[in-house]
């Protein structure tokens, strides 16, 4: 029926399109696994792994490719012809921020499919239902169409399906408060995604296309771009729980399912925000002049003073870090005004800096959420004033949350420093000091409420002697994402290297 | 003008369908006022994307469509499955605080 041809623009093509292909397959397979899985217990772990195997290998293939080749963009074109109707031509862009994020979805996703079932245990003590496979693979390869997708309708696919999936991955938890909050949540990303398509039919009204490149090189500030942006903008931000619409974030991500809450505050968050970013390269430099940059980033800003003010105030650990995730999304959006700023070089450093805090609070939630639920398993309850006695039991657990710890407050030497140096060096660059006080506040305040963590652990008392303790695999995986918040911090050139000024996005 | 009809009443569905879906707090009724908010969304976009600026006909103003359908039907899907899930819970955690199974 349709026939399929590839231009090949270069010889990078069909690794790409398996970024999205191979997480597809994979939901396939695990679907299959599920099945047989009373039959051949053995088949679901030996089966997972291997999958993450060649996931792993494919990304780190692109990145090393990406990084020897000087490879920064690449653009895909899949031709559709069906028998009657016009061509479609299908565009995925693989640039710097795309790689990025591409190896960031692997690393958590891998880093959360061995914690959740690749442990000796796995079968004995389940800590998801069969359905989380497939539907995590599903996830994953959603994600990677969003970071590839170069036009609106692709990107509105994208967020579309990823909200849909999270809210059912959230409602796999059997518990009255978890069905509450996914359904609350679906409903903020069904109104968020309807304003992004009228948003999206506005502007191809006017400009008669949706590929992203195309518009920025069109865009002018007037009525119905300012029009279809603000929809677009405003439907993300619903998605990505921007100060003030972030009121259904912490009830999601505190009732969920572990491995449902890593996902979705490590990186389904994150894709919201990486659609905005796009759109904001492309749309962002029309309105410069105007009091929307301020505005972005005045939200930013009180999104991290808030939510970390209101992290201070939690009594549940899980809920503690669900308000610090909307904290230090905040981060990125006080980005956001500083990449219209400044000369190119000003501008390169701020995107670095956004995309490496993507990274390094990504990888800091994951470790972060993993810990929570070895402290839960560990003590029985969810409760910080619990935690007393742990810090002699779970040494390891400990460890990795003050290393995550250190990345979130942004202390050297760790991703989390790098990213809000970046950012400060683009804020002083262009003069801005008021987002540097804004960046040491937060700074401050985080390392508030991860001390207050610490300190409840590392106290004595006569209340609780017994622990029961997490698997060794569960601590090393949460350890080695920890570690990684180091590691990067230390070797930052790998990453940052790959990420250039998109061709023509926002030089004037 | 054909296009300012579809204007007027795709803008007055997503009010209807707004208010509808801000006042109620009954979550079946909000999942309704929800749908009154896509149909008139759906006819926002047909309207405004119709308008092309180039003036030659485009196939993107329907995927944009359909894609959005398409999303109505699978959030209906998953809004009904939890919506079920709920009131099963509910009876459940009923049934065990009142010991009384056939409530």
């Amino acid at each position: 029926m349709t026939g399929v041809s590839a231009a090949l623009h270069t010889p990078y093509i069909w690794p790409h399109v398996w970024l999205i292909l191979l997480p597809l397959l994979a939901a396939l397979v695990s679907t299959g696994l599920n099945r047989s899985r009373t039959h051949f217990p053995a088949l679901l772990p030996w089966g997972q792994g291997l999958l993450l195997l060649c996931w792993n290998a494919l990304t780190l293939w692109l990145w090393l490719g990406g990084v020897e080749g000087g490879v920064n963009e690449t653009t895909t074109r899949i031709t559709f012809a069906p028998l009657v109707g016009p061509t479609l031509v299908w565009t995925l862009l693989t640039d710097g921020p795309a790689l990025i994020m591409a190896l960031l979805t692997t690393w958590i996703g891998t880093a959360t499919l061995v914690h959740t079932g690749l442990r000796p245990d796995a079968a004995s003590r389940p800590s998801a239902p069969a359905a989380f496979w497939p539907l995590a693979w599903l996830l994953m390869a959603t994600l990677n169409l969003i970071w590839l997708g170069a036009d609106l309708l692709t990107l509105y696919i994208g967020v579309e399906a990823l909200g849909l999936l999270a809210v059912a991955m959230i409602g796999l938890n059997n518990t009255p408060g978890a069905v509450d909050a996914a359904l609350r949540y679906l409903f903020a990303t069904l109104l968020g995604s309807l304003a992004y398509l009228v948003g999206a039919g506005l502007l191809f009204g006017h400009y008669g296309t949706l590929e992203l490149a195309t518009l920025a090189g069109q865009v002018s500030a007037n009525g119905a771009t300012a029009a279809g942006f603000g929809l677009m903008l405003a439907g993300l931000a619903l998605k990505a729980a921007v100060f003030p619409l972030h009121g259904w974030l912490p009830a999601a991500h505190a009732s969920a399912l572990l491995p449902v809450s890593v996902l979705h505050a490590a990186l389904v968050i994150k894709a919201s925000v990486f659609v905005m970013l796009r759109h904001w390269l492309a749309f962002g430099p029309a309105f410069a002049d105007t009091a929307l940059p301020l505005l972005v980033g005045a939200l930013g800003a009180v999104a991290i003073l808030w939510g970390s003010i209101m992290a201070l105030q939690q009594t549940r650990l899980k809920l503690l870090i669900a308000w610090s995730t909307i904290a230090q999304t905040g981060y990125l959006l006080v980005g956001f005004p500083l990449l219209l700023q400044g000369d190119a070089a000003l501008q390169q450093l701020v995107l670095q800096g956004i995309l490496y805090q993507m990274v390094a609070h990504g990888l800091a939630k994951a470790a972060l959420f993993m810990t929570a639920g070895h402290l839960v398993t560990a003590t029985g309850s969810d409760r910080i004033d619990q935690l007393t006695g742990t810090g002699r039991h779970l040494p390891l657990t400990l460890l990795t949350l003050g290393l995550a710890g250190v990345s979130l407050m942004g202390m050297p030497p760790s991703a989390g420093f790098v990213a809000k140096w970046l950012l400060a060096s683009g804020a002083i660059g262009s003069g801005q000091v008021i987002w540097l006080v804004v960046l040491l506040a937060g700074g401050l305040l985080s390392a508030t409420y991860i001390l207050r963590l610490l300190r409840q652990a590392f106290r004595e008392g006569p209340e609780q002697d017994v622990f029961q303790h997490p698997s060794r695999v569960e601590k090393m995986t949460a350890f080695l994402l920890a570690l990684m918040t180091l590691l990067l911090g230390l070797m930052a050139i790998p990453l940052l290297s790959l990420i250039t000024l998109p061709g023509g996005g926002i030089a004037p | 003008m054909m296009s300012s009809v579809w204007l007027v009443a795709g803008s007055g569905l997503v009010l209807i369908g707004l208010t509808g879906f801000l006042l109620t707090p009954d979550l079946l009724r909000r999942l309704l006022a929800f749908h009154i908010t896509g149909s008139g969304a759906l006819l926002l976009v047909l309207a405004l994307a119709g308008a092309d600026a180039s003036g030659d006909k485009s196939i993107v103003p329907a995927l944009l469509v359909f894609t959005g359908m398409l999303v109505g039907l699978a959030a209906t899907l998953l809004a009904l499955w939890l919506l079920r899930r709920a009131r099963q819970l509910a009876l459940h955690r009923a049934a065990h605080t009142d010991a009384d199974p056939g409530s």
